[in-house]
């Protein structure tokens, strides 16, 4: 590198990225299917040079002879940004003998039909697209070109070399045929419906939708592929368009599913002066084997046990996420989590097939599973509020009766006054000390009670009380004195601005 | 007027004719058991009937009118976790609610606790009644579902109950209705009501709560009679059973403490 640099100062050096060759390679595979359909890749070598090959037969006339072909592939290349050589012969390995030798003018671009061995007799034994070795040891006995090589006789060769050699002049001169394997095109799942007259009316957009759906699910089901997401446009009259969107929880291709989730998207869609082209595209799928569909008939008469358990929820569980809207559909989660607010998520439905997520994010959080087992049934509230609401406790009176089994006698709630008759208690449930005390920043003055019960960052005494009229209610107050943002002058701070923090009760549950 | 002796195979026949006009007819094979004899025997079935619609309300002021009674969700829990126990491929509870109220206020580890596990249970939060009632009628034509409930807090007219009662029959499904006591309508499409609210529970042997009283209320019953009972939650068990009737919380157990125990060392 320093002598190239002597050499030439300035040497623009990048660095080779094969990776992002063979994506551009695989572009320009696709672009070359403009002459010929059938086409394939030769990937990169270790010495970082690839081909393209073109089976051109019968097609070199559509575009005025091989000559003027081979021009319009070159100058299209070139304005591409590609330099290029190119050759054409019967067989692959001449033409690619030719099209590596070309620029040296031994050979003409074009071989002509059957004349490899006079045409090609000037070509160094390197194109004949050999291994490093048999190559090595030809260049040393002095065999240079291909004529050269054809002088030889062949069973010394094939003594001395092995198959390769002979093979590969086989190949060139036709004796031996060598077949490209065509990359065989992926079509994307797309169908389209165009329409000599605009049409407006719910019933033909439904009948045409229903139409693509099937097509494209047929294609699928060859493929063993599944819809995951899929567009549907509508193209109007008036040069507007409309875009609905469907995605599914499992990957699908029942037609009759597909057409009820986009069904339920349909009403909101203006057809204005009348719809004149659909464009419906499958954007995702995922592999999906054949499937034995459930019999949507007779199961009225009889529970009809479904094929696969699950399947027939998934497609439920889209349906509502269409219509209702993402995140509105969702099954909860229970954490083992002693704190009693996030012990209770809820995820949504659609993704709840990666079960064992919160169960690892536990494990992670050294929590055991098991733990959520040791709750005594019956002492978690049905509805838990989604914060604590503060409540005013009765006055303490010397005749209340049996005050020394209920923490309090009563309280008021929601303009409403609960008697206390009995209670249970305390449990206590203490904050997440590993997670430290309130952040600073949310150490404000009123709101840090709330912030506190949210972040689960306060000792509570929990008590199950019982009301004068059955109702029963989760309570909890705070038996210390907080300590906010971390600092003792806070808590000072903070007892003096609030006297009565002691006795502070929250409502955070409704029992059965 | 002379009175005609209906024979009873008669009786019968006109009770089925009357089912089929009613559009009522396949519920009396699979029912539900409730747990107390005592009430499945004053059911006209045997038990709750499934595949119907049944609607479950909260009962009298407890937290409010308009709210969703704990009991009545409770008890709606308890029955759906006894249905997904029944269907144990298709067992799915499908739970509807509505948007304004957070979904988290439905408490995961206490339905647990009574039997509904989360892996068992769908919620879907529902704009208003016709997104409600549009999902409910989905989730009850669905297979792999047992049991639907859907938290209104409107009361429904009947055509919109009558759809809920049909889609059931259609999709071998039983759909719950719980609603708040001021949701309450005259008449309703579905098979049966209950009204469901919480009694001071009785003082257990040792300090602190009992076990969750309730009153059952049969409110409404297609071919049946309505009834009353009190209940009790069992959270051990997870059984209903019926309350001995014997003492109620109005005699204060400080003042007869004594008497108290010695009863029920007697009983």
């Amino acid at each position: 590198m320093p002598d190239a640099r002597a050499v030439v100062p300035t040497l623009k050096v990048i660095d080779a990225d094969p990776g992002a060759d063979k994506i551009c390679l695989g572009r320009l595979l696709v672009w070359v299917r403009r002459y010929t359909p059938w086409v394939s890749l030769e990937p990169l070598d270790e010495r970082g040079g690839a081909s393209l090959w073109l089976d051109m037969t019968g097609c070199t006339h559509l575009f005025g002879g091989e000559q003027a072909t081979l021009d319009d592939l070159a100058i299209r290349l070139e304005r591409l940004g590609f330099a290029s050589r190119l050759g054409l012969a019967d067989t692959p390995g001449a033409a690619w003998a030719a099209a590596h030798c070309v620029a040296r003018d031994i050979v003409p671009a074009i071989v002509p039909e059957g004349k490899q061995r006079t045409h090609l007799a000037g070509v160094p034994v390197s194109a004949l697209r050999l291994s490093l070795r048999p190559l090595d040891t030809l260049t040393r006995l002095g065999v240079r070109t291909l004529a050269d090589l054809f002088a030889l006789p062949r069973a010394p060769l094939t003594r001395r070399f092995g198959q390769e050699v002979c093979l590969r002049l086989d190949q060139l001169t036709g004796r031996i045929d060598e077949p490209l394997s065509p990359d065989i095109e992926r079509l994307p799942y797309v169908a389209r419906m165009a329409f000599p007259e605009p049409i407006g009316r719910t019933e033909d957009v439904e009948a045409a939708l229903r139409g693509l759906l099937e097509s494209l699910c047929h294609r699928l089901e060859k493929d063993r592929k599944g819809a995951r997401r899929m567009t549907f446009e509508l193209f109007c009259v008036d040069n507007t368009s409309e875009r609905l969107q469907v995605g599914t929880g499992q990957p699908v291709r029942r037609p009759e599913h597909l057409f009820r989730l986009f069904r339920e998207k349909l009403d909101g869609v203006d057809a204005g002066f009348g719809i004149e082209f659909f464009l419906l595209t499958v954007t995702a799928t995922d592999p999906l084997d054949v499937e034995q569909e459930a019999v949507f008939q007779d199961t009225t008469d009889h529970v009809a046990a479904p094929v696969s358990a699950g399947r027939e929820l998934a497609l439920l569980i889209d349906r509502l996420e269409g219509r209702l809207g993402t995140g509105r559909v969702l099954r909860p989660r229970v954490r083992a989590v002693h704190i009693p607010e996030r012990a209770a998520g809820l995820v949504p439905a659609l993704n709840a097939n990666k079960d064992h997520t919160v169960a690892l994010q536990d494990r992670e959080a050294g929590l055991l599973h098991s733990d959520r087992i040791r709750i005594r049934p019956g002492t978690r509230p049905v509805y838990l509020l989604p914060k604590p609401e503060p409540i005013n406790p009765l006055p303490i009176q010397l005749d209340t009766p049996r005050i020394k089994t209920v923490p309090l006698p009563g309280f008021q709630w929601r303009r409403s006054t609960y008697r206390l008759t009995a209670a249970e208690g305390p449990e206590r449930i203490a904050g997440r000390w590993w997670q430290g005390l309130l952040p600073p920043d949310r150490s404000d003055e009123g709101a840090s009670y709330f912030a506190l019960c949210e972040d689960g960052g306060a000792v509570r005494d929990y008590w199950r009380v019982e009301s004068e009229a059955g109702e029963r209610l989760w309570v909890f107050h705070l038996p210390f004195p907080l300590v906010r943002g971390g600092a003792q002058q806070g808590a000072l701070h903070g007892a003096r601005s609030d006297p009565n923090s002691l006795d502070r009760w929250f409502v955070h549950g409704l029992f059965a | 007027m002379a009175e005609v002796p209906v024979p009873p195979a008669n009786l019968k026949a006109l009770r089925h004719h009357i089912q089929a006009i009613e559009g009522f007819t396949r519920t009396t094979e699979a029912v539900l058991s409730l747990g107390p004899v005592e009430i499945d025997q004053a059911l006209p079935w045997g038990g709750l009937p499934l595949f119907c619609l049944h609607h479950v309300v909260g009962s009298g002021e407890a937290f409010g009118r308009s709210g969703f009674s704990p009991p009545a969700t409770a008890f709606v829990a308890t029955l759906v976790a006894r249905l997904k126990e029944r269907f144990k491929e298709r067992g799915t509870v499908v739970w509807c609610l509505p948007r304004y109220q957070a979904a988290d206020n439905l408490y995961g580890p206490a339905l647990a606790m009574l039997g509904l596990d989360e892996k068992d249970l769908i919620l879907a939060k529902t704009k208003n009644e016709t997104e409600a009632l549009w999902t409910m009628e989905e989730a009850l034509g669905c297979a792999d579902v047992s049991a639907v409930v859907g938290a209104l807090a409107a009361p429904l007219n009947l055509t919109a109950e009558r759809r809920l009662q049909l889609a059931a029959e259609r999709g071998r499904t039983t759909g719950f209705l719980l609603q708040p006591s001021a949701a309450v309508t005259t008449s309703t499409a579905a098979v049966t009501r209950w009204r469901v609210g919480s009694l001071p529970s009785a003082a257990p042997a040792w300090a602190g709560l009992g076990r969750p009283r309730w009153s059952l209320t049969l409110d409404r019953c297609r071919q049946g009679n309505t009834r009353s009972w009190i209940v009790e939650w069992c959270d051990e068990t997870r059984n209903l059973r019926l309350a001995t009737p014997l003492r109620h919380r109005s005699v204060d157990p400080v003042a007869v403490g004594g008497t108290v125990i010695s009863l029920r060392f007697v009983a």
